[in-house]
C-alpha cells in the first residue's frame, strides 16, 4: 500500500465519528411542565396574578436555604441579583395565555379559584459530566475512547410558575395545582434576544398544558 | 434532571447467483492453457541441449549459451568425464529453433466450438501481456480500504435521530487470496446527529425545548465478499466490479441527549449484521468503492435496536 493512501485514510478516520450538534444559548432554554394528573383544571375559571416576580434568593429560609425542595442545600453564594427588567414582560405573557385558555382575571380579594405566584432565580450551577467524547485532533484516537470526564459552571436562570388551588389552601400550605419552570443560561444569546426567549418559554409552557383550559 | 430517551431485516444478499455468472463469463482454462503452452516450447526447445559428445555440461560456460537457449545448468550432465580443454564456443551448434505458431494462427482449441469464440478468447491474453499498463496485482493477497460513510438511520432509529448523516468513515482489511471471494474485517466509526424542538412527556412531567441527540456506533465486523470478478486480474482493470457482502459482528453504540444545560448518555454493546451490495473499480493497484450497507444491531438489554444504511464512498490498495 501506498504511503500516501495510508496518511489519507488516518485522516479520514480521524474525521469520522466525531461531530455533534451543540445546543446554542438560547436553544438551553428548557420549559418543564408539572401536571396534576387527578385533578380536573376544568373546574376552574377564574384566576388571580401576582403583581411582581419573587426573588427566590432574597427570601432563602433561616437555615440559609432556598425555600424551594428542588434547591435544598444550594449555596446562596452561588446566587445572582435579579434584574426586574421584564417582569412586566412575563407577567403581561402569562395573562395572555390565561384569557386564551378562557380563564377570567379577578383580583386577590375576590375569591379566585386559582392563583399564580411567580418567582426566579438565577445562580452557578455546577455540572459533573462524565463520558462525554472527546475529539482531540492530535490523538485521533481519542475520538472514540477514553471518555473524557469533567466539571463546569453554568449561571443559569429559571422563572417559576406556581399555580395554587385557593379552596385548598389552608393553614399557610399552598396547594399546588399546576408548576411549570422556565429554565435557561443567564447569559444572552446572539440569536434571540433576552425578552423574545422569555415571552417564547412562557407561552411554551401554557402550549404544552393544553389541560389548563378553564371550564365554560 | 432526567429526561426518558425514546426506546423503541433484510434478507441477506447471496453471492451463489454472482458466482454462477462468473462461471459463464470467466475465460475457459483449456483456452489459457493453448496459449501459454506454445510460447514455453519456443523459449526452452529440448533440440537447443548441447549434444553430450561434444560439450559436456559440466565444462560449457555458460555465457556461450545462446540467449534463446535452455541455460547450461538445464542441460542434463550426461557425459561427466573430464575434459582438458573445453569446447570453443564457435564450436558449439547452432541452436535448433523449431518454428511455433504464433497464437493467433493456432486452430481453436478443443473447448472452443466455434471460431467466434476463439477470438473472443484471445483477446484477453493481449491485455494480459500489455502489463505495462496495467500493474500486476494478481499476487496481492491482502486489500486495505478506507471510506467516507454517510448514513441514513431509519425505523426506531430515525425515531431518535433523524437525519442524513455524514461524517463517519470505515477501514477494511481482506484476505484477497481465493480471487472473487474475499475475507477479512471491517470497523467503522458511524455517527449522526439532529438538533431538533421536542416535547417528551413522562407521567405528570412534560419537558420542552431544543435537544440536541446524537448516535455514535462502532461496528467491528467480520466481513465475506463475493465479486462478480476477481479485482486482481488485468482484466478487471478499470472495470467496474459488482460485490455483495456479509458483515457480521458487534457494535458499541453511545446514544446522547442534551438538553437545556443537561447532558445524558447511555451506552451498550449489541449483536449486529450488515449485508452490503456494491462496486469496486481497480485503478492499478488503487480500487475505488462505492457500496450501500444496511446494519442492524439487535436491541440488547442496554440499548434499543439500530437500522441505519450507510453509503460507503473509498479508496483501497493492495
Amino acid at each position: 500500500m501506498r504511503r500516501g493512501t495510508g496518511g489519507a485514510l488516518v485522516v479520514a478516520l480521524g474525521l469520522g465519528g466525531c461531530g455533534f450538534n451543540t445546543l446554542s444559548t438560547s436553544e438551553t432554554d428548557v420549559v418543564v411542565t408539572i401536571e396534576d394528573e387527578k385533578r380536573d383544571y376544568s373546574d376552574y375559571k377564574t384566576y388571580a396574578l401576582t403583581n411582581e416576580i419573587v426573588d427566590l434568593c432574597e427570601i432563602a429560609g433561616e437555615d440559609g436555604q432556598l425555600p424551594l425542595g428542588g434547591s435544598k442545600n444550594a449555596d446562596l453564594q452561588d446566587c445572582f441579583d435579579i434584574k426586574h427588567t421584564y417582569d412586566d414582560l412575563v407577567l403581561d405573557t402569562i395573562a395572555d395565555n390565561m384569557k386564551a385558555l378562557g380563564y377570567t382575571k379577578v383580583d386577590a380579594d375576590e375569591e379566585p379559584d386559582v392563583t399564580l405566584l411567580v418567582a426566579a432565580v438565577a445562580r452557578d450551577n455546577w455540572y459533573y459530566a462524565s463520558g462525554y467524547w472527546w475529539c482531540d485532533p492530535f490523538y485521533l484516537y481519542s475520538c472514540w475512547y477514553p471518555p473524557v470526564s469533567y466539571v463546569y459552571n453554568l449561571p443559569t436562570g429559571t422563572i417559576l410558575i406556581n399555580m395554587v388551588d385557593n379552596s385548598e389552601t389552608a393553614n399557610n400550605r399552598l396547594q399546588s395545582a399546576w408548576f411549570a419552570a422556565l429554565s435557561g443560561l443567564y447569559a444572552n444569546a446572539s440569536d434571540k434576544s433576552m425578552a423574545t426567549r422569555i415571552e417564547d418559554a412562557v407561552n411554551r409552557a401554557f402550549t404544552q398544558s393544553p389541560y389548563l383550559e378553564a371550564g365554560q | 434532571m432526567k429526561t426518558n430517551l425514546p426506546k423503541t431485516f433484510l434478507g441477506h444478499a447471496s453471492g451463489l447467483g454472482l458466482a454462477a455468472a462468473t462461471l459463464v463469463l470467466a475465460p475457459p482454462l483449456s483456452a489459457q492453457s493453448a496459449r501459454t503452452q506454445p510460447a514455453a516450447v519456443s523459449t526452452a526447445p529440448a533440440s537447443t541441449a548441447p549434444p553430450a559428445s561434444t560439450a559436456p555440461a559440466s565444462t560449457a560456460p555458460a555465457s556461450t549459451a545462446p540467449a534463446n537457449t535452455a541455460p547450461a545448468s538445464t542441460a542434463p550432465p550426461v557425459n561427466t568425464a573430464p575434459s582438458s580443454e573445453p569446447a570453443p564456443a564457435a564450436e558449439a551448434p547452432p541452436p535448433i529453433v523449431t518454428p511455433v505458431a504464433m497464437d493467433n494462427q493456432a486452430p481453436p482449441p478443443g473447448g472452443a466450438t466455434s471460431q467466434a469464440e476463439w477470438s473472443a478468447t484471445q483477446a484477453e491474453p493481449a491485455h494480459v501481456a500489455s502489463g505495462s499498463s496495467t500493474p500486476d496485482a494478481s499476487a496481492s493477497q491482502f486489500f486495505i480500504a478506507g471510506g467516507w460513510d454517510m448514513t441514513q438511520p431509519t425505523g426506531s432509529s430515525a425515531e431518535f435521530a433523524n437525519v442524513f448523516g455524514v461524517q463517519s468513515a470505515s477501514l477494511q482489511l481482506r484476505y484477497q487470496g481465493q480471487g472473487r471471494a474475499s475475507f477479512g474485517g471491517l470497523i467503522a466509526w458511524q455517527s449522526w446527529s439532529a438538533k431538533n424542538d421536542h416535547t417528551s412527556t413522562e407521567g405528570s412531567v412534560t419537558i420542552g425545548g431544543t435537544q440536541a441527540r446524537g448516535v455514535y456506533i462502532n461496528p467491528i465486523y467480520a466481513r465475506a465478499q463475493f465479486a462478480l470478478f476477481d479485482i486482481r486480474a488485468a482484466s478487471s482493470h478499470k472495470k467496474p466490479v459488482p460485490y455483495a457482502a456479509m458483515n457480521f459482528g458487534g457494535a458499541h453504540m453511545v446514544r446522547r441527549v442534551d438538553i437545556g444545560i443537561s447532558s445524558l448518555t447511555e451506552d451498550s454493546w449489541h449483536w449486529g449484521f450488515a449485508p452490503e451490495l456494491g462496486v469496486e473499480i481497480p485503478l492499478s493497484r488503487l480500487v475505488a468503492i462505492a457500496g450501500v450497507r444496511f446494519n442492524y444491531l439487535v436491541a440488547s438489554g442496554e440499548g434499543p435496536e439500530q437500522l441505519y444504511f450507510t453509503f460507503t464512498l473509498g479508496v483501497g490498495a493492495f
